[in-house]
């Protein structure tokens, strides 16, 4: 492994107005005009908050209610989240109709039933309420890195393009209330992503996930994506996106990576959200890879990461053009990267989550 | 509570049919002329699927019911992932008894009724009142 080089430069100090203005000018809400002339699309913005003792994931989704019994035009939301501590894994899911929703088009503000999601001054202010599971938390997400976005990635003949935005390091700061019992969240590390689209589940599936450093003076962080087709045989793209002191510092793109997977991550249950939809899930088999190797090289740079699948649980997702499911494995575990990028040495170790789709009944 | 079970199944049944009419037909296919006994703690009662759009003729359901024994305790944990169907087989929490067609075709028409559920936004506050249901039960 190559870990020679000078040792890293620290740049100078990131604009925290910078960002958040950064944030604010790509990172808004898609959703087409109220009178659409096509139906399909599909919003969500996604947070992942925490570490390995406290890992909090919260999922807000506004699609085009496409049920013959729903006039057109409507939308209906769903909030999911999962949270992983050592008790183990909890959370819930609202499903939301269009009577208890608002979506301002265009910038970031979702509101659905007790829960929202607004951008303040480039800070996100996630608040969430699950009306059936003593679940709620209140908090303010500060980035600390400039986004990346993607737009018009093809998944595939036939199928419509995805886009999204992706802020890989945020501070959050607020409260956590599990049945009743308050905790405080100071300063814990974040990722978010925004995705869009007129996509379905219909041949498509991904490997995605985010890692941040457990040493806070390392200035890195990571995320990978990866757009399979349906069984995963196929790649339509992938990349693995370096970002150091908050700027996008290399991205390494489709030949320039390299994907393997070793072993399975084996569970006698999965924790399922929905809850309801635990009979959809089809057993404890799962394709989770236990470790998923990525090497990456190419104009002199090189790195090789490893993610280390710990635990997981599943999301189902209903899918729109069949009575079919999809399956969203949130996995946690250890992410390790080591290489060189511009000659300088690059090192990331740390807790990270990955998702890796799967189908249901 | 007499009644209240009944009440729910139907309007359980009801919102599946009107937000996701595929899954409800489908399922509907699945039993065809079977018909399924349900009997709870307190309440017990039948139910058939008319094939649509005509009304079932006089004679055309089967005699001999696809008969289900849970209480709504039960029926409420296996649709809330809180206990595992074939768990509470064996801790004899739930029976099903009927010939072997009419198992596969139970447990066909009961997934496609999961999946029809699954895609309901209006189906939480009937989850609302299975588990009151579930809450009375052990109480009277």
């Amino acid at each position: 492994m190559m870990t020679t080089g000078r040792a890293p430069v620290p740049l100078v100090p990131l604009d925290a107005r910078a960002v958040g203005m950064s944030v604010a000018r790509t990172n808004f809400m898609r959703r087409p005009a109220s009178e659409p002339a096509r139906v399909g699309h599909r919003e969500w913005l996604h947070f992942s908050i925490g570490g390995p003792d406290l890992t909090l994931l919260v999922n807000m989704s506004v699609v085009d209610d496409q049920r013959p019994s729903v006039p057109r035009g409507c939308e209906r939301g769903r909030v999911l989240v999962l949270v992983r501590d050592s008790g183990g894994w909890g959370g819930g899911a609202d499903e939301v109709g269009a009577a208890e929703l608002e979506v301002h088009g265009g910038r970031v503000f979702v509101a659905l039933a007790e829960s929202s999601v607004d951008l303040v001054a480039g800070v996100f202010v996630v608040k969430v309420r699950l009306r059936d599971r003593p679940i709620a938390f209140e908090l303010e997400l500060r980035p600390r890195a400039f986004p990346s976005m993607a737009s018009n990635v093809a998944i595939g003949p036939g199928e419509e393009p995805i886009n999204w935005v992706v802020v890989p390091d945020l501070s959050a700061d607020g409260w956590l209330e599990i049945a009743g019992a308050r905790r405080q969240i100071r300063g814990a590390p974040a990722y978010h992503d925004h995705n869009w689209g007129y996509f379905s589940h219909r041949d498509f599936a991904w490997q995605w996930g985010h890692a941040l450093p457990d040493d806070g003076a390392s200035p890195f962080s990571a995320v990978f994506a990866r757009l399979l087709n349906g069984a995963q045989t196929e790649t339509y793209m992938q990349s693995l996106l370096l970002w150091r002191d908050g700027r996008q510092y290399r991205v390494f793109r489709e030949d320039e990576v390299e994907v393997s997977a070793e072993g399975l991550l084996r569970k006698d249950d999965f924790f399922t959200v929905p809850r309801t939809a635990r009979l959809l899930t089809g057993g404890t088999a799962a394709d989770i890879p236990k470790r998923l190797r990525i090497e990456a090289k190419g104009r002199g740079d090189a790195v090789s990461a490893c993610f280390e699948a710990i635990d997981a649980a599943r999301i189902a997702v209903p899918n729109e053009h069949d009575l079919g499911t999809t399956l969203i494995h949130e996995v946690v575990g250890v992410f390790e990267l080591r290489g060189v990028v511009r000659g300088e040495p690059v090192a990331l170790g740390g807790h990270a989550v990955f998702e890796y789709l799967g189908r249901g009944a | 509570m007499s009644g209240a079970m009944r009440a729910l199944v139907d309007d359980v049944l009801d919102c599946v049919a009107l937000e996701c009419p595929e899954a409800y037909l489908a399922m509907q296919r699945a039993l065809g002329a079977r018909r399924i006994g349900l009997a709870f703690r307190h309440e017990s009662f039948s139910l058939a699927f008319a094939p649509a759009p005509a009304p079932a003729a006089e004679g055309w359901f089967s005699e001999q019911p696809i008969a289900i024994r849970t209480t709504a305790r039960t029926l409420h944990d296996i649709l809330m992932g809180e206990r595992d169907p074939l768990d509470a087989i064996l801790a004899d929490e739930l029976t099903v008894h009927a010939g072997a067609d009419d198992l596969v075709a139970a447990a066909e028409a009961g997934l496609l009724f999961v999946k029809g559920a699954a895609r309901c936004t209006s189906l939480a506050p009937m989850l609302r009142r299975l588990k009151n249901l579930a809450e009375g039960e052990g109480e009277s």
